[in-house]
């Protein structure tokens, strides 16, 4: 390794980069010169001194981390999610390369479109015998309800990602087109983003082209495409869902396209037409951006196990009430065996050679091309003659004798599956390692957006080293860094934006206004209330273990009964706790009992639990949340998993530590959902819900602690006001004389404290009365329990709770709360029924069965 | 010649009340050279809406729909009136060698047979593995002459394999009901497809009903017979040729076709999905009157 000294990395820029040979590099050469486009780029990277670049090093790790920036499955079970990883150093392309590439991936392009649109319409192909049958009919992305639907403007193809390699000659060459549901172009976006903010000056003064303008083209097409007379049609990014692995992606693209993020659920089909499902009732969407494959979008026409899509939406199209984009059935042109037709197609449709070559390829289905590839086996890669993810690929110098025998057994016996692929020797890039600059294989996605009847090529890209020498594929599974891809200007060129120092992307290009979908109103409104139930918890756990290790010989432990009892299992009572015949705890007796709350995985109200519904809940709806929010999420899952399944003792400082930290990170994620989120209708349901829980909490506390039938004594009162955070009120107002009737006003009459019932009532009301339905028509049951929760609180006081009989006392402290308790729930229930009832998924119904 | 009624009543029970739903609908018996259709009549309670009819890409009437009004049942009823004429072919005397219809239809040049090559590749439902070829290799070896090839496949499936209605469901792969030699007509149809098609031959699924006959004495039974699935397979210069594993026999004028497609899923007679509901129950009533 060598020892970076303290001298720039441009002195040393070059020092011991030494590229492999017989492959090209990108950075220098044949002669060892570095190549004239790279030059702004060394020289703005490699004037940072060793400590400046690794203050950025830092600073980009952070930012990743930060961000939550993914790329993997998230995993309910366990953290699978691996954080994205990006190098420090860009791929610098000149203008001028990536202008023949923009016009020769156009003509692919436009191929791919001409192919679509002659499987989906005349199959004038099949009449060739050029083309094999199989080829088309055994397509698994061949989707024959699809045939016959003209898509908007006849064209398939909106969105067109290639995969490339740079041969040893220094040609391109593609290794895998992408039109079903290309990924990369957010991340793409986050890495612009990221380096902008680690290198804001190079980023100016190396003159790179804006991506921003491409953004601006891609909307503008996407918005001329939707099936609508309306000046700005309601587009919408329809998404797997959380557990996708590019979710991250697909969340952050959706918020810097400017359009809703939907999930099938928030979709239906009535009249033919598509319709998100939203507080206010269904609007109608016109233009649907998919990131879910075109089998799985439509459970009645297409893959009837689906549970990802929308009924009926197939039928939509066909109507001409939706377009999407790219158009269902797309993937069609995906399949690897197709690469190797591709030249006689384009001869075929545009009576011109192929421009941009495609990886040697040879179709096992046809004699000449399967010997060839039996033949070279250990120079190949033998791959699924379609794309199928249950099918692997094999690469050929790494196989073994018996592997060898193997496959071409199979081969053989079912030659149609198989292609064999050329193995391109891929160039290299500069990539920052151990201090200095190492030659790194690569593959660059780069992406190109209909304009009219040509194509515009993104000046950027996403750069990907495979993980390993042998792999081809441009895959976010298998790991690997990425890369942002510097397009520098070419005075002599005239088009091209450069890009600015620092691009907020953060802000949305257009906004697309749509109201909130039902699912994330519920989801929203869950989040609220899992929050506060984690909070009252934690809380309530600190007051149980605070008390419970005082050293107290000698002194009464009854008080503690009430709060005791909220975390008890059903059916189990506090008696059994206290030592036969005494006033004291036996701690060996309730400490189990308190680990289960706090750290058990069988318990689902145990706090452990409760912070992972928070983190779930969020995940749900992450998009709705700015970056330093989202942070805390990151934080509660950590928080989760490191104490899930702990058994230590109470009397151990973790206990203290892990309570505290929670307490802290829900205070932090509340404090900046107050200060960087919206008003909009998805924070109301959000702390509707943490204002029901809250109340819920309050009223059971108190309805348990005060409809006791033994005197309580002032030591009940002190805990309460602990738990309530609100000694220090309690204190200033009334020194150390305590009064349960005191008490009872803070903590429920008092309008001004936070923590009191009354305050979450009138928050309650306040946050009801702007919903939708408010708005419109007759009194609904939502505002009845709001008024009956108010009225009741309203029309009592202390006094009226606290009447000197202990039978009255008992009686109507226990109805005054249960009421209370009783209205709260009725109005989660009514809340669902109103807003969030037709969340409900959408199944396949039994097909009849054939029984003759 | 013949003449039938038929009255298909398909009957759902949900736990929850269903809020919407969507359904595809292939009842309409089919107007070709040997049987037509002279009325065809859908009724679907609660009242839908959206009714949308199209012929699907193997040409079959497909009508979709939706309801979007509450509901706990639904009833779809499809009734036709269809005459047949269907002259058994007589496979004894079809002599034409197995490989030269695999070489005709193997052959890339002969684009004329383009549309029998739709039907010639496996698929999810009829899956080329070894054990399915194995099979068809008893039967479909070198020059055997294809009719009684086919006859004798039709004759193992009555002598080796069971009827038996609790044996699969609608999901049941092929490899399995060849391994324990049981199933229904769905199954023994898609198994003969898959063992023709990895053979090299062409043959698609078909939909429809049989005529049942009630044991001499008894009167016919309202709702007791069922909709029944079938092979078609394609001999090139005589064209597609309908046989029966279930019953082992060459369709005649017992059979009325509906729809015809490459496996069960392209021709699902009714299908749906709903947006609520719970566990559902579904009832199938069918009745094929002769007139």
């Amino acid at each position: 390794m060598t020892q970076a000294g303290p001298t720039n990395l441009l002195n040393n820029w070059m020092g011991g980069y030494e590229p492999k040979s017989g492959s090209y590099d990108e950075l220098v050469d044949e002669n060892g010169k570095q190549r004239p486009h790279w030059k702004s780029t060394s020289e703005h990277l490699g004037s940072l001194d060793q400590t400046r670049w690794l203050r950025r090093e830092q600073q980009l790790n952070r930012l990743i981390n930060d961000n939550g920036i993914t790329y993997n499955v998230y995993d309910e079970t366990a953290s699978k999610t691996r954080p994205w990883s990006v190098d420090m150093v860009p791929l610098a392309i000149s203008q001028k390369e990536m202008t023949s590439l923009e016009a020769s991936l156009s003509q692919r392009a436009h191929l791919l479109n001409l192919i679509l649109g002659d499987v989906y319409g005349r199959q004038t192909m099949l009449q060739s015998s050029k083309m094999h049958p199989y080829l088309v009919f055994s397509n698994p992305s061949f989707l024959r309800p699809c045939h016959g639907l003209l898509p908007s403007k006849h064209s398939h193809i909106q969105l067109y990602a290639a995969d490339l390699v740079r041969a040893p000659d220094g040609q391109w060459r593609v290794v895998a087109d992408r039109v079903e549901a290309a990924s990369g172009l957010g991340y793409a976006l986050e890495n612009r983003m990221l380096m902008s903010r680690i290198f804001p000056k190079a980023i100016w003064q190396a003159n790179i082209l804006s991506l921003q303008p491409f953004i601006q083209k891609f909307c503008q097409h996407i918005e001329s495409m939707a099936a609508s007379s309306a000046e700005s049609p309601t587009i919408a990014l329809l998404t797997a869902g959380p557990k996708n692995e590019s979710y991250f992606e697909q969340s952050f693209l959706a918020r810097n396209l400017g359009y809703t993020l939907a999930e099938g659920e928030d979709l239906t089909v009535r009249s033919n037409r598509l319709y998100m499902k939203t507080i206010n009732g269904v609007q109608q969407v016109h233009g649907l951006l998919r990131r879910v494959d075109s089998p799985w979008i439509d459970p009645l026409e297409l893959r009837n196990e689906s549970l990802l899509g929308v009924p009926g939406i197939v039928n939509a199209v066909r109507q001409r009430n939706l377009s999407l984009v790219n158009a269902l059935g797309s993937g069609f042109v995906e399949a690897p065996a197709l690469l190797a037709f591709l030249p006689w197609f384009c001869r075929n449709y545009l009576g011109e050679g192929l421009e941009m070559p495609s990886i040697g390829t040879w179709w096992c289905g046809q004699k000449a091309e399967r010997d060839y590839v039996i033949e070279n086996l250990e120079k190949l890669t033998i791959s699924p003659t379609f794309r199928k993810h249950s099918q692997p690929s094999y690469y050929g110098p790494k196989l073994s004798k018996t592997e060898k025998e193997n496959l071409t057994k199979q081969i053989l016996r079912y030659p149609e599956r198989y292609c064999g692929q050329e193995i391109v020797s891929q160039a290299t890039t500069p990539s920052y390692e151990d201090g200095k600059l190492q030659p790194r294989n690569f593959i660059m996605r780069v992406f190109l957006v209909a304009d009219g009847n040509g194509w515009k090529m993104m000046p950027g890209g996403l750069v990907r080293h495979p993980s390993g020498d042998d792999s081809m594929t441009f895959s976010m599974q298998h790991g690997g860094e990425s890369k942002d891809v510097w397009v520098i200007r070419d005075p002599a060129l005239e088009s091209g934006t450069r890009a600015a120092a620092h691009i907020n992307l953060d802000k949305p290009i257009h906004r697309n206004h749509t109201d909130l979908p039902s699912r994330t109103a519920d989801n929203m409104h869950w989040l609220g209330r899992y929050i506060e139930r984690a909070e009252s918890l934690a809380r309530l756990l600190r007051t149980l273990t605070n008390f419970l290790t005082e050293d107290m010989s000698g002194e009464s432990q009854r008080a503690i009964t009430p709060l005791l009892d909220q975390i008890l299992p059903t059916g189990e009572s506090t008696e059994k706790l206290f030592y036969p015949e005494t006033e004291r705890i036996d701690i060996s007796a309730a400490e189990p009992f308190l680990i289960r709350a706090l750290f058990s995985e069988e318990n689902p109200e145990s706090l452990v639990n409760n912070l992972h519904f928070v983190e779930r809940a969020g995940a749900k709806v992450k998009e709705r949340f700015s970056i330093d929010t989202w942070k805390r999420m990151q934080r509660f899952r950590e928080l989760a998993n490191s104490y899930s399944g702990r058994t230590i003792s109470i009397f151990d400082d973790e206990v203290s530590i892990f309570i505290d930290d929670t307490l802290e990170n829900l205070a932090i994620f509340i404090g900046n959902a107050y200060e960087n989120m919206t008003r909009s209708q998805g924070w109301s349901f959000m702390q509707i819900g943490r204002r029901i829980e809250r109340a819920l909490a309050i009223s059971s506390l108190l309805q348990t602690s005060y409809s006791l039938a033994k005197p309580y004594d002032e030591r009940l009162d002190l805990q309460l006001l602990y738990w309530a955070d609100s000694s220090i009120t309690y204190r200033r107002r009334y020194l150390n004389t305590i009064s349960s009737e005191r008490v009872i006003d803070l903590l429920c009459f008092d309008p001004i404290n936070p923590r009191s019932l009354v305050y979450q009532i009138e928050k309650l009301r306040k946050l009801l009365s702007t919903l939708p339905h408010a708005t419109l028509g007759p009194r609904n049951t939502i505002d009845t329990l709001s008024l009956q929760l108010f009225s009741r609180i309203g029309l009592s006081s202390p006094e009226a709770l606290f009447p000197a009989d202990v039978q009255l006392r008992m009686k109507t402290v226990h109805e005054f709360f249960g009421e209370t308790t009783q209205n709260l729930l009725e109005l989660a229930t009514a809340l669902q029924r109103h807003y969030f009832a037709h969340t409900i998924q959408s199944a396949a119904s039994k097909p009849t069965a054939y029984l003759g | 010649m013949a003449s039938y009624l038929i009255h298909h009543k398909t009957s759902y029970a949900y736990r929850y009340p269903v809020t919407s739903s969507h359904h595809t609908a292939i009842f309409k018996p089919q107007d070709n050279d040997t049987q037509s259709c002279s009325r065809y009549s859908l009724d679907v309670s609660p009242e839908h809406s959206d009714m949308i009819e199209r012929k699907d890409y193997f040409g079959n009437t497909v009508q979709l729909f939706s309801i979007q009004e509450l509901h706990e049942k639904l009833v779809v009823e499809a009734q036709s009136r269809v005459e047949t004429n269907t002259v058994p072919v007589d496979l004894q005397t079809l002599n034409t060698p197995t490989d030269e219809i695999r070489t005709a239809l193997t052959d890339i040049t002969r684009t004329d047979l383009i549309d029998a090559k739709e039907f010639l590749y496996e698929t999810e439902y009829t899956p080329k593995t070894d054990e399915i070829i194995a099979f068809g290799e008893r039967f479909f070896g070198g020059d055997a002459p294809i009719g009684p090839a086919l006859l004798a496949l039709l004759a193992a499936f009555k002598e080796e394999f069971e009827f038996d209605p609790e044996a699969t469901d609608i999901h049941t792969p092929i490899t399995e009901t060849l391994a324990n030699k049981r199933g229904v007509c769905q199954d023994f149809a898609q198994l003969m497809i898959g063992t023709l098609r990895a053979q090299g031959l062409a043959a698609c699924y078909a939909s429809g009903y049989i005529l049942t006959m009630p044991p001499p004495g008894t009167p016919r039974l309202i709702g007791a017979d069922a909709s029944h699935a079938w092979v078609s397979v394609f001999v090139p210069e005589h064209g597609w040729i309908d046989v029966d594993p279930t019953n082992n026999i060459v369709c005649g004028d017992q059979h009325v076709t509906v729809a015809y497609g490459r496996d069960f899923s392209d021709v699902s007679m009714l299908s749906g999905a709903v947006t609520g509901g719970g566990e559902h129950t579904v009832n199938v009533e069918v009745t094929m009157q002769p007139v």
